[in-house]
């Protein structure tokens, strides 16, 4: 058995069926009164509603029900899946990547003794004395130079000797 | 065959032809030129032999004469180990032994003989385009100088 103030929340909330409604209006003293503080109150339970933003608490528990039912799926899913095995290289995929990497290997090779022969060094681009002995009386003298007509070295003897003119040299 | 196999083939391919290309480079028969010249001081000066022309500026500088004469010449293969005796004569003799090839000179040791008696011997090391002159001995009122160059 509900009380009169039970029922008359339930008046104010539309919550009564149509003919508990109308047995309810005929026990109020003034209706008309009441009325209007129905519409007042609708209208503040309403305003109310539209400017929440928090969302119902039913709908943040589906919502949490929904992720955690659609992760164990995935989990479930992650599981039973057949795992992909990669299968071993073959003899020929190994040779081939021996053979590609001793070509890189190589290739490098070329570049860097390529490179290194670039490098300019003085024996690349004058001849070089290392030594010399000469017979006595004679001396000699050695140098190079490097000269707008090019570059040159030169041993040069002192008393080198001397061919009469007289004797062929040919 | 795969396309990443025929992929490695084609790049050994490339990698091996590059190889095989610097050997050649690295192996190509050099050649060394040599004369024996006649350096004179003339009134007028005789015009210079088209063999001597690219070191005519060099000669006339270094040795101080105006009129230079080929006597001989000669140009052969640089082979390791190779002994020669470049252009022999009757005075003067001079005998040329390649010892060893680096990446851009030649070592070689020469013996210069005059009148038949060891006047020089030499280590030297010769690089291409750079040219070794010996004054070696007078003869007559000229000057005997041997050229040695890596063409």
């Amino acid at each position: 058995m509900k009380n009169s103030e039970e029922k008359l929340i339930l008046w104010m909330d539309d919550a009564m069926s149509p003919p508990e409604a109308a047995e309810f209006e005929k026990s109020l003293a003034d209706l008309r009164a009441a009325r209007a503080d129905k519409e007042a109150w609708q209208k503040v339970r309403d305003g109310f509603k539209s400017h929440s933003t928090i969302p119902p608490a039913y709908d943040r528990d589906a919502e949490f029900l929904k992720s955690q039912i659609s992760r164990a799926v995935r989990d479930e899913l992650r599981v039973s899946a057949p795992r992909k095995i990669r299968p071993l290289p073959s003899i020929a995929r190994l040779v081939w990547s021996g053979v590609g990497l001793c070509a890189c290997a190589a290739l490098m090779s070329v570049i860097v003794i390529r490179h290194n022969d670039g490098v300019p060094d003085e024996s690349a681009f004058i001849s070089q004395v290392i030594e010399a002995h000469s017979s006595n009386p004679s001396r000699y003298g050695t140098y190079s130079f490097t000269s707008p007509d090019g570059r040159g070295t030169v041993i040069w003897l002192d008393n080198p000797g001397f061919i009469p003119a007289q004797e062929s040299i040919r | 065959m795969t396309t990443r196999s025929r992929g490695f083939s084609a790049l050994a391919l490339v990698v091996f032809g590059l190889l095989v290309a610097s050997t050649a480079n690295l192996t190509a028969q050099d050649r060394i030129w040599s004369a024996l010249v006649l350096a004179t001081n003339e009134k007028p000066a005789k015009a210079i032999p088209d063999s001597l022309k690219p070191f005519a500026g060099q000669l006339q500088k270094v040795f101080g004469y105006n009129s230079f004469y080929v006597l001989g010449e000669k140009r052969q293969r640089v082979k390791e180990g190779d002994s020669e005796w470049i252009l022999p004569s009757k005075e003067v003799f001079l005998h040329l032994t390649a010892l060893n090839k680096e990446v851009s000179t030649y070592e070689m040791s020469l013996d210069l003989y005059a009148r038949k008696k060891l006047t020089l011997t030499s280590r030297v090391k010769l690089a291409r385009g750079a040219p070794l002159y010996i004054r070696g001995p007078q003869w007559g009122n000229g000057q005997l100088i041997y050229i040695l160059e890596i063409q």
